[in-house]
C-alpha cells in the first residue's frame, strides 16, 4: 500500500471508531432510555474544546487565536478533563431540558441548546476564537514517541480501537444490567415505570449524563487528529447523521448500532468525503446531506427496527439454573392448565 | 346524601386504615373531575370503587397514586400523608396501580416486564451496572426465581421470553397485575381490569384478586362490571360527580336513591 492510501486508510479507520463510541454514547440515551438528544453533537464538541485547550498551552497575548484557560497538560490528562466537563454540562443541560417536560419537548429543548451553544462558541471571540476556531491542536504524545507522520498515524488508530473497547465495555455493562432495563422501561411507557417506583427524570438523567461523557470522550479522541475545532465542525445537523445510523442499524442494538456507524458516518460520509470530484466544490456535501434525509426516510417506511433490530433478552426458565424458590407460596397456584392457556385464542 | 368512610370500611374484617383519602379535589381548567372525595379502606379488604362514566373514579386512582397532584384535600397510606407526593415515592411506599389502558414495557420481555416491577435496588445504578453481574447477579437470580413463580401462579411462564407487546389483551393485564405484585404492594388499585379480556380469563383474574386477599394484599378494584365486583369485593365505594355517595356492599348500595339517580341521570 502506498503511504498515501495507508494515510487515507487510518484516517478512516479513526474516525470509523470515533463514530462508534458516539453512536454508542447516543444509542444509550436514544436506543436504551428513549432521549431524543438533538444535541448530541454539542456534547461531543464540549469534549473537542476541553481536550484542546487544556492540550495547547496559554493562548500567546500576540498570537492569532485566542481562547480561554489555555494549559498544556500531560496525556491523558485533557481526556480525562473532557470526559469530565461532558459529564457535568450534561447534567446542567439535563437539569433543565428533563425537568417537567413530554419527551417530545425535551427533544426540542435539546436542540435549542445545540444551537445556543453553536452561536456563544461562534461570537465569543475571546472564549473559544470565535468562528475561526481553535487550530493548531498538539497530537497526544507525539513528541515522546517520536514516529513518522505515518506510524503515529497507526499508533493512532491502535488507541482509538482501545478506546472504543473500552467505550464498548461501558455501553454492555450498562445495558445489559438492571439499570439498562430500568431504563428501556422507561422509554416504553415512563408512567407505568414511575407507578412501578422509577424515577423517571432520575433514570433519564443518568443516560444523558453517562452519553453525554462519551460523547465528549469521542470528540476529546477526534480533536487532535482533525488537528482543528470550530462551530462548523459540529453544526445540529451532525447529530441527524449520528440519529441515521442508530435507525439504520438497529436503536438499542449496540451491535445493530455498530453496523450503523460503519455505514452511515463512517463509510458513507467520511469515505466520500475523500473522493475527488471534478465538478462544482461543494456538490458531493449537498448530495450527502440529501441522501442522509432519504436515507431516514427509507428506514423508517421499510424497516424501522433497522437492519440488527433490538432483540428480547432471553433467560433460561428452567428450574436447574435457578436457586430454589424463596417464595414457594407464590407458586402454589401453578396450574396444570398452563398449556390450556397457550392454546386459548383472546 | 350519605357521609361515607367515616372511619373503617364496615366490611366485617378487622383492620387498621390503610388508605385515607379526605376530602380530596381536583380540577382541570374548571372542571371538578374530584369535588371533595372522602373514603377509607381497611387493610386486608378488597374493594370497588364503582360509578358512571366521568364519576372521577380514574382520577381518584391517578391522584391517590401520585399521577396528578390533587388541588386540595389529604390522602394518607398507612398513616403517611402522601397528598402530592410523585408518584415513585408513593410506589416505593407500597402502593402500586395498574392502568385502564394496558401499559405494558412492549420492547421487554415477560419476564423483563416483571423484573422492571420489582423495587429499586444497587444493580439499577450506574456504578452497580459497571462492576458488573458478580455485583448484581445474585439479586437478578432471586428476582428471577420470584417472577418465574409469578409467571407460573399467572399461567404465562411460556410467554416469558416473549415480547410483552405481542401478548392479546388479556396476557397484557395479566403482566400488569404480576408486575405490580414483584414490588410486594400494600394496596394495589387495579383500573377497570377487565377491559378487553375474554370471559374466561374474567373468571381466572377474579381467582387471582381474591387470592392477593390471602397474601396481605389490600385491593381497590375499579370496574363497571358489577357483577364481578359483586363476587369479589367486600364492599363498593359509588362514586358520582367527583364525590363518593355511598359505600357498602354492592347489594346495599344498589337500593340507595342516590347511587340510582347517579346511574340514571349520570
Amino acid at each position: 500500500m502506498s503511504s498515501a492510501m495507508q494515510f487515507y486508510v487510518s484516517v478512516i479507520l479513526i474516525y470509523l471508531g470515533i463514530d462508534l463510541i458516539a453512536c454508542w454514547g447516543l444509542n444509550l440515551q436514544y436506543g436504551v432510555a428513549g432521549v431524543v438528544n438533538l444535541a448530541f453533537i454539542a456534547f461531543q464538541a464540549v469534549g473537542a474544546y476541553t481536550a484542546a485547550i487544556l492540550s495547547m498551552g496559554p493562548a500567546q497575548p500576540q498570537g492569532y487565536q485566542t481562547y480561554f484557560i489555555g494549559a498544556s497538560l500531560p496525556f491523558p490528562v485533557p481526556i480525562i478533563c473532557a470526559v469530565l466537563v461532558g459529564g457535568v454540562l450534561s447534567g446542567l443541560v439535563g437539569l433543565v431540558a428533563l425537568r417537567r417536560l413530554r419527551s417530545d419537548l425535551q427533544a426540542i429543548v435539546l436542540l435549542v441548546f445545540s444551537l445556543v451553544a453553536t452561536d456563544i462558541a461562534t461570537n465569543q471571540v475571546g472564549f473559544l476564537n470565535g468562528s475561526a476556531g481553535l487550530s493548531q491542536i498538539p497530537l497526544p504524545l507525539e513528541s515522546l514517541l517520536n514516529l513518522t507522520p505515518l506510524d503515529y498515524q497507526w499508533f493512532y488508530v491502535g488507541f482509538t480501537a482501545v478506546a472504543c473497547l473500552l467505550a464498548f465495555w461501558v455501553v454492555r455493562r450498562l445495558t445489559g444490567s438492571p439499570l439498562g432495563r430500568a431504563m428501556r422501561s422507561v422509554r416504553d411507557n415512563e408512567y407505568a415505570a414511575a407507578a412501578l417506583g422509577r424515577n423517571v427524570f432520575a433514570m433519564r438523567m443518568r443516560a444523558l449524563i453517562v452519553g453525554g461523557m462519551i460523547a465528549a470522550f469521542s470528540g476529546a479522541l477526534l480533536v487532535p487528529i482533525v488537528g482543528a475545532w470550530a462551530p462548523s465542525s459540529w453544526l445540529y445537523g451532525e447529530t441527524l447523521v449520528l440519529f441515521a445510523a442508530l435507525l439504520l442499524g438497529g436503536r438499542g442494538n449496540n451491535l445493530g448500532v455498530a453496523l450503523g456507524a460503519v455505514l452511515v458516518p463512517g463509510l458513507f460520509l467520511e469515505g466520500t468525503s475523500f473522493i475527488h470530484y471534478t465538478a462544482r466544490p461543494g456538490f458531493i456535501d449537498a448530495v450527502q446531506w440529501i441522501v442522509i434525509g432519504l436515507l431516514m426516510l427509507l428506514v423508517l417506511w421499510f424497516r424501522p427496527q433497522g437492519l440488527l433490530p433490538e432483540r428480547p433478552r432471553r433467560v433460561d426458565l428452567a428450574p436447574s439454573l435457578l436457586p430454589p424458590s424463596r417464595w414457594p407460596w407464590l407458586a402454589r397456584n401453578r396450574l396444570a392448565e398452563r398449556s390450556e392457556l397457550a392454546g386459548r385464542p383472546e | 346524601m350519605t357521609a361515607p368512610g367515616s372511619g373503617r370500611a364496615d366490611s366485617g374484617r378487622a383492620g387498621d386504615v390503610l388508605l385515607e383519602v379526605t376530602d380530596l379535589r381536583r380540577s382541570y381548567t374548571g372542571v371538578h373531575a374530584l369535588a371533595g372525595a372522602t373514603l377509607a379502606v381497611a387493610s386486608g379488604s378488597i374493594v370497588g370503587l364503582i360509578g358512571p362514566n366521568g364519576a372521577g373514579k380514574s382520577t381518584l386512582c391517578a391522584v391517590v397514586s401520585g399521577s396528578v397532584p390533587p388541588t386540595s384535600g389529604t390522602v394518607r397510606l398507612a398513616g403517611e400523608d402522601i397528598s402530592g407526593m410523585p408518584s415513585y415515592r408513593v410506589a416505593r411506599r407500597g402502593l402500586r396501580r395498574t392502568f385502564q389502558l394496558s401499559s405494558e414495557f412492549g420492547r421487554l420481555t415477560v419476564l423483563e416486564n416483571l423484573l422492571a416491577g420489582a423495587a429499586m435496588w444497587r444493580g439499577e445504578s450506574v456504578s452497580g451496572a459497571l462492576l458488573g453481574r458478580r455485583f448484581w447477579g445474585r439479586r437478578e437470580r432471586d428476582l428471577i426465581g420470584r417472577a418465574r413463580d409469578l409467571l407460573g401462579r399467572f399461567e404465562l411462564i411460556e410467554k416469558a421470553n416473549d415480547y410483552a407487546g405481542k401478548l392479546s389483551g388479556g396476557q397484557r393485564r395479566l403482566v400488569e397485575i404480576a408486575r405490580a405484585l414483584m414490588g410486594d404492594p400494600k394496596l394495589l388499585i387495579l383500573d377497570e381490569p377487565l377491559v378487553g379480556v375474554s370471559p374466561w380469563l374474567v373468571e381466572r383474574i377474579g381467582q387471582h384478586i381474591q387470592q392477593l386477599r390471602e397474601d396481605g394484599v389490600t385491593v381497590i378494584l375499579i370496574e363497571h362490571e358489577l357483577g364481578f365486583v359483586e363476587r369479589i369485593c367486600d364492599s363498593v365505594f359509588v362514586m358520582a360527580q367527583g364525590r363518593v355517595i355511598a359505600h357498602g356492599t354492592v347489594e346495599e348500595v344498589r337500593k340507595l336513591p342516590a347511587v340510582m339517580d347517579a346511574y340514571l341521570i349520570g
